[in-house]
């Protein structure tokens, strides 16, 4: 077999291009990608969000992402952009969360509690704020 | 190699000549079959099908995945990991380019379904992009063919520029964000401690957190490690270093923070090892530095 064809020639040319670019200027075009792995600085104190499914009796229980079904399993990310979402964006996410959690454990939720966490990781001390309740059921 | 390297022609000539030198027939056909095995594993391994049942509130498209209105159906899962399992099988005995296209097409559409969780996920990426040249490039089963020719190498050499070009783009993207603090104030100590709750050995881990110089030493190894990823490029021979030193991140990634990155080392062992060139082969970069100063001269 000879040379590759000139057509080849430059869709290799022209993919490597674009792979070089989107790693130099960090572009996210999946799959091509900026990779940014672990890029961002890391504080001795973090902050997460947590959420909570709210019982009928007002106990709140923290819901635990990775026990539910894979296609819950990004909610962590989920949660971290629900704080600047629209209340209406928020009551969807949260009622989704409670339904599935209802169906995976069988306890029954009226709501979802969001709170901020501040975990200092020297010591494990944990400071937690209530931010929000959504998907109230009506 | 070297002889047309000290010619007058530029570097984008040269870069040029180097990606479609003529290479090794066994490498090619070695490469492309190991690229299709690992495509047809994750095609046919991976969790697609739980990805199913998901709430449509919670989808989060990544670009070409926006097409979907929500996470498909189970049925579409099983259907798109049978397609691409048997293209997959198909690409090892037929001759032909498409049955590869095919299982490629597949695993983009499920692994990017996967990434469509809110979280950008890497995984499989390496193994989407440096599969990428073998969709284009030529077909062949001869393991042990000793010819060598224009046809062959170019592929090859495109998939190491991807590999390589992944950890030092990680590691540039470090020092794009974090500068060398990344590796000089507490940030792997942060990171293992915050992991702890998900490693698989959090004695380790712990112990990383517990000690600052030890955790400054690992990130500043892995943080040049990455960033001297290309020099495989220029000096085949350091592969098996290289590859080695993979090997210990990313099973020190899956120990200490349940990372899977095992498809992602499996290509840069594949490529970086079957597909490392003749010393003959190598470009000489000095000649090729000195050529260019004595054109702008």
């Amino acid at each position: 077999m000879g040379a590759p064809a000139a057509g080849v020639r430059w869709a290799v040319r022209g993919f490597l291009a674009v792979f070089i670019v989107c790693g130099l200027v960090g572009i996210e075009a999946w799959p091509l990608t900026g990779w940014r792995l672990f890029s961002t600085l890391r504080q001795p104190v973090e902050r997460r969000w947590e959420a909570g499914a709210v019982g009928p009796d007002g106990i709140v229980q923290p819901i635990d992402f990775a026990a539910l079904p894979r296609g819950y399993r990004g909610s962590v990310k989920v949660l971290r952009q629900l704080a600047v979402s629209s209340p209406s964006a928020r009551d969807e996410v949260c009622r989704a969360w409670a339904d599935e959690v209802q169906r995976t454990t069988g306890q029954l939720v009226v709501e979802v509690e969001v709170s901020s966490l501040a975990v200092d990781l020297r010591n494990g001390r944990a400071v937690r704020a209530r931010a929000f309740t959504c998907g109230r059921r009506p | 190699m070297t002889g047309a390297l000290v010619d007058g022609a530029g570097w984008a000539e040269r870069l040029d000549r180097w990606l479609f030198a003529p290479g090794s027939e066994t490498r090619l056909a070695i490469v492309r079959s190991g690229l299709v095995v690992l495509l047809g594993l994750r095609i046919g391994l991976g969790p697609y099908r739980q990805l199913a049942g998901q709430a449509g509130a919670l989808w989060r498209p990544r670009s070409f995945l926006h097409l979907w209105p929500s996470m498909p159906s189970l049925g579409f899962m099983v259907g798109v990991q049978v397609i691409g399992s048997m293209a997959a099988v198909a690409a090892l005995v037929v001759r032909r380019r498409e049955p590869v296209v095919v299982a490629w097409l597949s695993l983009l559409v499920l692994a990017g379904l996967r990434t469509s969780l809110g979280k950008v996920l890497h995984n499989d990426v390496l193994l989407l992009l440096a599969s990428v040249p073998f969709l284009l490039g030529p077909v062949s089963f001869r393991w042990r063919s000793g010819d060598e020719g224009l046809a062959w190498g170019w592929p090859v050499r495109a998939a190491s520029v991807v590999v390589a070009g992944s950890y030092f783009f990680a590691g540039l993207m470090k020092l794009r964000h974090s500068g060398l603090a990344w590796a000089t104030s507490g940030n792997l100590r942060w990171i293992m401690l915050a992991g702890e709750g998900r490693s698989r050995l959090p004695g380790i881990s712990r112990f990383i957190g517990d000690h600052a110089v030890l955790a400054s030493l690992l990130a500043a190894g892995m943080l040049l490690l990455e960033l001297s990823f290309p020099l495989v490029l220029l000096r085949p021979r350091l592969a098996p270093i290289f590859v080695a030193a993979a090997a210990v991140v990313h099973a020190g990634g899956w120990l200490t923070l349940s990372l899977d990155y095992w498809p992602h080392l499996a290509v840069v062992t594949l490529v970086l090892l079957a597909a490392s060139p003749r010393v003959e082969s190598e470009p000489d970069w000095w000649a090729l530095r000195a050529a260019a100063n004595n054109k702008a001269a």
